[in-house]
């Protein structure tokens, strides 16, 4: 799929930003024009070869750009690849995400791989013995120097080569780095054709005959793409300790919390990785897999969706579920070209005794549910198990749902939601919490260390999937008994979901109330005429008309005339109103893109504005040291008021991000 | 503005010069002339402060800023040479997009900043190129015609271009001077013996000056890196070795002048 108008401008903004003007233009031409060799690049971009040449090798270099050497005519061609020049807005939360799981040292290795693009083992560490060395030699020269870091540590976190390796190989074992091959490379297009026509040659002679042969030859494709790609996926090292990157995994993970919690005192001084000796060979090439990083990236997403509807220790123990099925999840979305699409009866899954297990113990179950009597609560209809056979129908079924109790949620607005505080969820188990407050004390208070510990947190746990598994939004479903109830989690219909509450909210904030009840109306019941929506909605026709037009304007929803006689005159035509998700959807990426452009132009004029100060703070003598040494008092609060409206707009750009991840990619 | 065509040709077919569709130019003291300032453009009717950064956000932030500063600083980063910043953003066209970047940004300085003072020596280095050299790159993984730009031997072309030029000079230079020598020991023979020798004396000194000079700038070349070098090769893309020799051969000088623009032109469209 071709990106859209403003996609292109986003990403040629987003290259500019990162990498500066040359590969900029070489960039946009390519998304602008498809694939070109340099002659006609040239041509486009009334650049010079040699510049071209300089350009391009940066860009391949950063996987900006596909490559494809065509023999036949001995023009080599290049692509843009856009899904890696998008990636660059999301470096900040990748180099994040990577902390969280992995400890500091990790986004240390992440940051320097976004540096480096795609590199060997063997530069990686040449890059970090020569970091080392200057560490050295600046703390040698001055005894008080006071690095600009993020974390204020003067010492990188990666100590000793040894630990780099430890980190490299947990990170390639949880997909979010990945060995490089040469056929990635090439752009999916091309490879399918390459894969295309060598099939054609070798099995079929040069060309097909019939439906029949033409089948086969997509189902050869297929598989041969499949193979591909499972060729280069990370086989592991025999070298590396059983049960190590799950046991570490869920330490970290605490220590995240905690950190959290307490502000931004990191723990530098222990790292969380230890050199536990394995090697990693120096000429294998490695670079950031975007695919798992999204996932990663949509498990948190998810979390904090859950985290919105039903709570925070519910969402706690959500995500110590996803991160099981996190292992086992390559990618956010399956390929049709490459992928079998095989109707498999369940997704990966886990079980409760799984999840309780790795569970830390800083998570207390027991607490964020209330009790209610047991006449109110049937669970009989929960240990039902549901089978994913019924899908299409329980998607209508949850439409309908969530229509029923639509005005008791009022969803909150992007960018609003990390604000919820967690005590004022008003969630209906929360209510009968707050009746029973006795019953709530004793659950609190139980945590003696008793026989029974182990198994009333499991009961807790499970009560807590369960919470999770009847909510509208469906987080999981139970697929088998084993283990104290398996799970599984429909990202799919979550995820639509999600986007359901996303569109909802923002044409609750752009339409008021009542635009918002029509739109809801109209997904539920479909097409409508106005006479009917009047009755339904109980509005004024007046109201109706003018808000029907006001949102028809602005593209959400549409109009469809059926006429009654081939006259089509006015007066026997039928108006339908209709609103499309997937039309609203896109449009909201669309102006999601558009708007992080120009948040990126804007941050362009604030920069050229604040020039003075900003390029006083870019001083190659001073660029080290933190800007309230060396700067005057003027000058600290004008570099005070352009980097907090820099934070700002780059705040907003990874918020949109958000959307554009929940539309896109998830 | 059909309208005011409307109104045009009535007053000339209607009542005559001086009055435009029932206003006349004779003074009207009733007459209320609007002068209230037009209206401003409205307000956004939905603008909200957006919640405050999270720790989260702050975190996310903070590694953002911190990699793009280091790419920044990086060798593959190229710095902006837009002919006017303050242009619009928005172009049409490719023609139009192209057109905004400076090809020869000597061309485009700015007279009162451009020129490097002394206390622009901490500035961070601009670069229209992206310093191939200071990074590893695999070469396996780029295409075959990009190799000889990974390596630098494509810099190794324009060195040796360079030289191959400063050979000439050279060369040129020293024919003058065993020219001058004649000429020198010619002028000797004359009555003002000592003055003509020491003036011949003098001449041949100042060659000497030049040439080492030029010896030195040879070298210096050597040394110095492929993107200072790639100001030097813009200038000899226009100009072929013929030419460099041209240029220095007086007498030829005005009469291939005609030859010179219709090559310069020639390799203008070989570059577009």
């Amino acid at each position: 799929m071709a990106p859209s108008k403003n996609a292109v401008e986003l990403m040629a903004l987003l290259v500019d930003e990162a990498y500066g003007e040359l590969t900029s233009r070489i960039f946009t031409i390519l998304l602008r024009r498809g694939r070109l060799p340099i002659r006609l690049l040239s041509m486009h971009t009334l650049l010079t070869p040699r510049q071209l040449r300089h350009g391009l090798a940066v860009l391949i270099q950063q996987g900006l750009v596909y490559h494809n050497l065509e023999v036949d005519t001995g023009t080599t061609f290049y692509e843009a690849n856009d899904d890696a020049a998008y990636g660059l807005a999301r470096a900040g939360k990748i180099m994040d995400v990577a902390e969280n799981r992995f400890g500091p040292a990790a986004r240390d290795v992440v940051h320097k791989l976004f540096l480096l693009g795609h590199c060997s083992v063997s530069d990686l560490v040449t890059a970090y013995e020569s970091k080392n060395k200057d560490h050295a030699n600046g703390n040698a020269e001055g005894s008080s120097t006071i690095t600009n870091d993020v974390n204020g540590q003067s010492v990188s976190p990666v100590d000793s080569i040894g630990q780099l390796h430890s980190v490299l190989i947990q990170l390639l074992d949880s997909g979010f780095v990945e060995p490089v091959v040469r056929s990635m490379f090439h752009s999916p297009e091309d490879t399918h054709s390459m894969i295309e026509r060598q099939i054609l040659q070798e099995s079929f002679g040069g060309s097909t005959k019939g439906a029949k042969q033409k089948d086969e030859l997509k189902l050869k494709i297929k598989n041969r793409m499949n193979a591909i790609r499972a060729e280069r996926e990370w086989k592991g090292n025999a070298k590396k300790r059983p049960l190590n990157g799950e046991h570490i995994n869920g330490i970290n993970g605490t220590n995240k919390r905690r950190r959290l919690s307490n502000g931004s005192s990191t723990v530098s001084g222990d790292p969380l990785i230890e050199d536990d000796g394995s090697r990693l060979d120096p000429t294998l090439v490695i670079h950031i897999n975007y695919e798992k990083c999204n996932v990663a990236l949509r498990n948190e997403a998810l979390v904090a969706f859950a985290k919105e509807r039903i709570g925070e220790i519910t969402s706690l123990i959500f995500a110590q579920g996803l991160a099981i099925l996190e292992k086992k999840i390559p990618r956010c979305r399956i390929n049709p070209s490459i992928d079998k699409v095989v109707d498999l009866p369940d997704g990966p899954g886990f079980t409760t005794k799984e999840l309780t297990t790795v569970l830390s113990k800083a998570v207390n179950p027991g607490t964020g549910i209330g009790k209610a009597s047991s006449g109110e609560v049937n669970t009989r209809a929960l240990e039902r198990l549901e089978s994913r056979k019924h899908k299409s129908e329980e998607v209508k079924i949850e439409g309908d749902v969530s229509m029923g109790d639509g005005p008791d949620e009022e969803p909150t607005i992007n960018g609003h939601t990390h604000l919820s505080d967690i005590e004022d969820d008003d969630d209906p188990f929360e209510e009968g919490d707050k009746s029973n407050p006795a019953k709530r004390r004793k659950l609190v208070t139980f945590q003696a260390e008793s026989s029974g510990d182990r198994e009333n947190r499991l009961e807790l746990v499970k009560k807590h999937l369960m919470l999770l598994a009847t909510d509208d939004a469906k987080f999981l479903r139970r697929t088998g008994n084993n283990g104290y109830g398996e799970w599984t989690c429909d990202f799919e219909t979550l995820v639509a979901k999600m986007q359901e509450s996303e569109v909802d909210a923002l044409l609750l904030e752009n339409f008021g109330i009542s635009g918002h009840r029509l739109a809801r109306m109209l997904r539920r019941l479909g097409k409508l005429d106005e006479k009917t929506m009047v009755d339904t909605a109980k509005l004024k026709p007046k109201d109706i008309r003018t808000k029907l037009a006001e949102m028809q304007m602005a593209g959400v929803i549409d109009i469809q005339e059926v006429p009654r006689d081939s006259n089509r005159t006015t007066n026997r035509t039928i108006f339908l109103w209709f609103f499309d998700e997937a039309r609203a959807a896109t449009m909201v990426t669309e102006h999601t893109y558009k708007a992080m452009s120009r948040i990126l132009q804007r941050l362009d004029i604030e920069r050229r504005r604040a020039h003075d100060v900003l390029a006083l703070t870019k001083r190659s003598d001073v660029r080290d040291f933190d800007p309230e040494v060396y700067l005057d008092a003027n000058q600290l609060n004008d570099f005070r008021a352009i980097d907090a409206k820099i934070d700002n707009l780059l705040c907003q750009i990874g918020r949109l991000d958000g959307l554009i991840g929940l539309f896109q990619e998830f | 503005m059909a309208g005011r065509g409307r109104g045009r040709g009535g007053a000339g077919a209607g009542a005559g010069a001086g009055q435009l569709k029932g206003a006349t130019w004779e003074y009207d003291a009733s007459i209320q002339l609007e002068s209230k300032p037009a209206d401003l453009f409205p307000k956004h009717p939905n603008l909200r402060k957006p919640a405050p950064i999270t720790t989260k956000e702050r975190r996310e932030i903070d590694n953002f800023k911190k990699l793009q500063d280091q790419i920044h600083r990086g060798p593959l980063y190229t710095q902006p040479t837009k002919r006017d910043p303050n242009a619009p953003a928005k172009t049409f066209g490719e023609e139009q997009f192209n057109k905004q970047f400076g090809t020869n940004s000597k061309a485009n300085m700015d007279p009162f900043h451009g020129v490097e003072t002394y206390s622009m020596r901490y500035a961070p280095k601009q670069r229209t190129l992206p310093k191939l050299s200071d990074q590893p790159f695999n070469k396996t993984l780029f295409p075959e015609e990009l190799w000889s730009t990974l390596e630098g031997e494509e810099g190794q072309e324009v060195r040796n271009h360079l030289n191959r030029a400063m050979e000439r000079k050279e060369a040129m230079l020293a024919s003058m001077k065993a020219a001058e020598n004649g000429a020198g020991s010619g002028a000797g023979n004359g009555a003002d013996n000592g003055a003509d020798k020491g003036a011949g004396a003098d001449a041949s000194a100042k060659t000497k000056i030049l040439l080492e000079k030029i010896h030195k700038v040879a070298g210096d070349e050597d040394n110095e890196e492929l993107e200072e070098e790639q100001d030097a090769e813009d200038v000899d893309d226009a100009y072929e070795d013929e030419d460099l020799g041209e240029d220095y051969n007086a007498e030829g000088y005005f009469d291939d002048g005609e030859d010179d623009q219709e090559d310069e032109a020639d390799g203008g469209d070989e570059n577009y």
